[in-house]
């Protein structure tokens, strides 16, 4: 049994992206460490998420460091947008899984592509990959989605876009029972990346006192 | 076999667990014919509301990755107050309703009321038990008797929840989030079906293993209605360009 | 915790029909494992050249390595012999690229359509490994078996020489009918209608998506 972490759920709105992930580590089912963040920003534009293993996330975050490094080395004022970094994570990953050694990550990588547009992009440790208008991973992948595409549309604002979030961070509150209720959320958009001290979520367990008409 | 006999000569007057190597070999040798059983991996909800019951459940059912039927029915009749939706494995689903929904009837003769939703459920839940999850039935029972309405789900090991609002089968998790966030006691009617519709579409456009139609039921003191195919959401999101 | 398995099945259909001076190939976008849909859109189709589109399912991660490799050979060719590569020389290329993976093979199940030297529309369908052979339609993925049943039976027999806009239709229409009984299939079609002499046209039809 290792560290892990939860669901993420990802959305584009209009101007950028929005990320949320609760900020607990679990140890199989023990809530181990509470207060970490999930959500990381990569370099001045990007944000990178992440479910599954911590170990093989850290891991995986030192070996792109060490791209980076190597890129900033070149000193030509290139700097990686987020499509970019979503294409060196996938084959990062591919390549661990074809050695037999998967790294055991969810990846949601957001940002900017070289057009200056919004990005969004789902990775697997398999090094299944795509880019897509909203994700979720882990359990949200089931919860949230059937939402999302229901009532996502391409013209959402941020406040709105905020508001679909909470209802579905909500919802995960209350079915998955590894889903903590301290939520981070994180945009990306032209003005750079943004991080959100964790908030509380609040749900309603008055269902738990139901009981029957007799 | 022939080990499972020798050892039940060889050790004749010992307690002994050699059933479940019975069951180890009937499981491994089913596994084959299993996968050709004809499954409603599915979408099944139900929900009270303010003047009663309303269940609901998509229509297809699949062997494997195959849609064996487009528009099959998966709300099955109890007796006029009582109905069951089912998923898991159709033959299952359908012989056992069919078989509470007879003793209830002979029941109802007898005493010449409505039959109640828990005798129902006590029946299913009891059977269920005693085939030890070799039954794959997971059912949601809801109707309304002299008591008032009452909605159970019942497992297939013969397990039984009893809460407002329940889902079931492949696409209850897609289900359970829309009646999540939108649930609220006392509902009304129209609300309800448009609540519980909104489920079962849920389940229809994300679960694989469920799909083509919804069909609803709403069961209340005043009488019950059958609405088959009040939503074809997988064919209306196929249309011609 | 079990050996890892290295591979997952993202499920789909393709299928390509040639005729005497055409090809069409066409495949579903929609990226699932097991009962849940990944995305609703990511193509299954990939453009090498103005006649040439190879349509693959099976495991999306292996085919996007698949469809790399294959780029680099035909930059390479491109640079080596100063001009495109030939249908036939593509034909060849991926089953040597998918053999040369013959004990850790990329899960993917390819078709390739394309116009000949001579002008002629012609449809190679692979195994995962390399076997290949030239066909006049052919169909694979998740769907494979209903496709090909629906154009054995329109095409096997067909008396008359097939129109182009015949072959678009049944390429349509087979994909829908697929959609309509095999649940990884949907969400919506894609199709590249490839003439002699001319660059391939795109289009695209809604499917199923439940």
């Amino acid at each position: 049994m290792t560290l892990s972490g939860g669901s993420i759920i990802a959305i584009k709105y209009k101007g950028g992206v929005m990320m949320t992930a609760d900020t607990l580590l679990s140890f199989g089912r023990m809530a181990r460490y509470r207060g970490f963040s999930r959500i990381r920003s990569f370099g001045d534009n990007t944000l990178i998420s992440f479910t599954g293993d911590h170990a093989d996330f850290t891991t995986l975050m030192e070996e792109m460091e060490k791209e980076i490094e190597h890129d900033v080395q070149q000193d030509d004022g290139v700097v990686l947008n987020a499509s970019e970094i979503h294409t060196l994570l996938t084959r990062i990953l591919y390549h661990h899984r074809s050695d037999m050694k998967p790294k055991w990550t969810y990846l949601i990588v957001a940002g900017s592509d070289k057009d200056g547009k919004s990005f969004l992009g789902y990775i697997d440790l398999y090094g299944t990959h795509f880019e897509c208008d909203y994700t979720a991973t882990g359990y949200a992948e089931d919860l949230a989605l059937p939402m999302i595409r229901r009532e996502w549309n391409p013209e959402i604002t941020e406040d709105q876009a905020a508001a679909l979030l909470q209802k579905c961070v909500k919802v995960c509150v209350a079915r998955d029972c590894k889903q903590s209720s301290d939520i981070q959320f994180a945009k990306v958009s032209e003005t750079g990346t943004s991080l959100s001290r964790p908030v509380k979520i609040d749900c309603d367990w008055s269902v738990a006192s139901y009981k029957e008409i007799e | 076999m022939y080990t499972l006999e020798k050892k039940l000569l060889e050790e004749p007057k010992k307690t002994s667990f050699t059933y479940s190597e019975r069951n180890a070999h009937l499981l491994a040798s089913s596994k084959d014919l299993k996968k050709t059983f004809l499954k409603t991996g599915t979408t099944i909800v139900g929900m009270i509301f303010k003047d009663g019951v309303v269940l609901a459940a998509d229509t297809r059912s699949t062997v494997d990755k195959i849609v064996a039927d487009k528009n099959c029915e998966k709300l099955h009749f109890i007796s006029e107050n009582i109905y069951c939706a089912g998923a898991g494995v159709a033959a299952d689903t359908e012989h056992i309703t069919e078989m509470v929904s007879s003793r209830l009837s002979l029941h109802s003769l007898r005493s010449g009321e409505h039959p109640r939703v828990v005798s129902a459920m006590t029946m299913l839940k009891d059977h269920l038990f005693k085939h030890m999850g070799y039954l794959t039935a997971a059912l949601i029972l809801g109707g309304v008797d002299a008591t008032g309405p009452h909605l159970y789900s019942v497992w297939p090991h013969g397990s039984v929840d009893c809460l407002p609002y329940l889902t079931m089968g492949s696409g209850s998790v897609a289900a359970m989030s829309f009646l999540e966030a939108r649930y609220e006691d006392g509902l009304e009617e129209e609300a309800a079906i448009g609540l519980i519709g909104d489920a079962i579409e849920a389940g229809i456009l994300n679960d694989l293993g469920s799909g083509s139609n919804v069909d609803i039921v709403v069961i209340k003191k005043d009488g019950t209605r059958m609405m088959r195919n009040v939503r074809k959401t997988g064919t209306i999101s196929g249309d011609d360009e | 915790m079990g050996e890892f398995s290295p591979y997952v099945d993202n499920g789909g259909t393709t299928l390509a029909i040639a005729g005497p001076d055409f090809v069409v190939i066409a495949g579903d976008t929609r990226l699932s494992t097991g009962y849940s849909i990944l995305s609703r859109d990511v193509s299954k189709l990939f453009k090498y050249s103005d006649s040439i589109v190879m349509a693959s399912s099976g495991m999306q991660a292996d085919i996007a390595e698949l469809r790399k490799q294959l780029l680099f050979t035909i930059e390479e060719y491109r640079v080596d012999n100063e001009r495109d590569i030939e249908l036939d020389a593509f034909y060849r290329l991926l089953a040597t690229v998918l053999y040369g993976k013959r004990f850790f093979p990329y899960y993917s199940f390819n078709i390739l359509a394309g116009i000949s030297k001579e002008g002629k529309g012609v449809v190679y369908s692979y195994d995962a490994i390399g076997s290949a052979d030239a066909r006049t339609y052919g169909a694979a993925g998740s769907g494979q078996e209903l496709v090909i049943s629906i154009l054995d039976a329109a095409l096997k027999r067909k008396p008359d020489p097939l129109s182009i806009d015949e072959a678009i239709e049944l390429g349509k229409s087979a994909l829908k009918q697929a959609t309509e009984r095999e649940i990884h299939t949907g969400d919506s079609g894609e199709m590249y209608i490839i003439r002699a002499g001319r660059p391939a046209e795109y289009i695209t039809f809604k499917l199923r998506k439940d």
